[in-house]
């Protein structure tokens, strides 16, 4: 592909993978270089550009790589550190509030199974539809359907507990 | 804040306080999509360097590579050599590139350059060889005590140790050695004798070309001679137990293909003396 093929994939994608990875488990500075990696690597192999077939090789690359990473390190990742929380509140007590609450919710995500965070995070965060998701992640909807739902009655006991 | 959304099932939903802390809640990141792109272009530009200083040396390489081609394959030619080997108890044969033929005595061996044979006709050789040399050009034999030069003809050479001899049996030879050179014409020998050459003329030839029909045949030689002959064509070890024996002379001929034992039993016979076998190869000459 050219050049500009080439800005042009970086320009539509290279967000949506970062993020992705660190659904998945990658802390931020490891979701970046993959990501890049993944990128270089795409320009190396010298393919042709293809509406949909690069986009899919693109999240196929990244998550081979995210495996191959943590085969060699298994170190669990620390969404306090991949995650911020938009606080848009001048009362300190609503702050002191919220920042806990980002601290429980942080808590919980890091004891989901990376299958079931996976899946949340893209519907919360990246506010994907379950056909997305299944469609990104090659499942089928009832798949989608299943992890959410065990996520969500994992979080529901880990977060309403007050 | 918090509008429904679509993407999330009703079945699915956390308590309102914690859809929005879900909601506000992003991955950060240190390093922003501008200065990756940057980064990776950076990147790209040095590869294509690379690779354009890596076509460019590769000519060179070429270049260079072709040279030293043609000058090792040159002197591959020049000086690759063959070298076949008569050891003691046996005969062998050399072919020679033009058609030349050598018939190598035990204990005997030849060198010669194939790929530089048209250009030039010489061969190394210690030992004793009967020579068929082509019509050609020049044609050399190199041995440590002498030279002989040939333009096709037939001759033996002797170039054992301290010794040469040459007998031309057809043709014309010249040879030389540090200290003098002759030209033969057939049934003429060359001998080193300490101060050059001598030339000698020879009547029968019989005695000296016996070993290349591989037959032995002694005129009158003492059994010192005999005994040597007979260690180098069967690689055996005879012992002489006294002089008086080593003085006798002997008359005979016989095939070499018969076993030592045999011809041991022949000599024996006809000096009157008896010989012993001491170990496998080891022989006793005695009273």
């Amino acid at each position: 592909m050219t050049r500009d093929q080439f800005k042009y994939c970086f320009d539509e994608y290279f967000d949506a993978i970062r993020r992705y990875l660190v659904y998945r488990g990658a802390d931020s500075d490891l979701a970046t270089d993959i990501t890049q990696d993944v990128f270089m690597k795409l320009w190396e192999k010298k393919l042709d550009y293809e509406e949909g077939g690069t986009k899919s090789l693109l999240y196929k690359m990244a998550s081979d790589a995210f495996i191959s990473h943590f085969r060699k390190t298994k170190v669990a990742a620390k969404y306090e550190e991949s995650m911020e929380m938009k606080i848009e509140t001048d009362d300190p007590e609503k702050q002191l509030q919220y920042k806990e609450m980002e601290s429980t919710y942080h808590a919980a995500l890091n004891e989901l199974s990376e299958k079931q965070r996976e899946v949340f995070l893209m519907n919360r965060t990246e506010e994907m539809t379950y056909k997305e998701i299944a469609e990104q992640l090659n499942l089928s909807v009832k798949a989608v359907e299943k992890r959410m739902s065990q996520a969500l009655s994992f979080l529901r006991e880990r977060l309403i507990k007050k | 804040m918090s509008s429904k959304k679509q993407h999330i099932n009703e079945e699915h939903r956390l308590p309102e306080e914690w859809e929005e802390v879900a909601g506000k809640t992003q991955p950060k990141f240190n390093k922003g999509k501008e200065a990756i792109w940057s980064e990776m272009m950076s990147q790209i530009d040095e590869q294509s360097e690379e690779t354009k200083v890596i076509q460019m040396n590769w000519f060179r390489y070429a270049a260079a590579a072709v040279l030293v081609l043609a000058l090792t394959s040159a002197s591959f030619m020049r000086f690759y050599t063959e070298t076949i080997t008569a050891p003691a108890g046996q005969h062998a044969s050399a072919l020679l590139p033009d058609g030349s033929q050598v018939e190598l005595n035990a204990a005997s061996e030849i060198s010669f350059h194939p790929y530089w044979w048209s250009l030039d006709r010489k061969v190394e050789f210690e030992g004793e060889g009967y020579f068929e040399v082509e019509k050609g050009s020049n044609f050399a034999v190199v041995s440590t005590n002498g030279t002989t030069e040939v333009l096709g003809t037939s001759f033996n050479i002797n170039a054992r140790t301290d010794s040469y001899q040459v007998l031309c049996v057809t043709g014309q030879v010249r040879v030389s050695n540090a200290q003098s050179n002759v030209v033969l014409n057939p049934k003429q020998q060359a001998v080193s004798d300490g101060k050059g050459l001598a030339k000698l003329d020879i009547e029968t030839m019989d005695e000296h070309l016996a070993w290349v029909k591989n037959k032995f045949v002694f005129n009158g030689v003492s059994v010192t001679e005999v005994v040597a002959e007979l260690e180098l064509q069967y690689d055996v070890k005879i012992t002489i137990q006294n002089n008086a024996i080593a003085e006798m002379k002997y008359s005979g001929n016989f095939p070499m293909s018969i076993p030592i034992d045999n011809t041991l039993e022949i000599i024996s016979q006809g000096l009157g003396i008896s010989f012993a076998k001491s170990a496998d190869g080891v022989y006793v000459l005695s009273n």
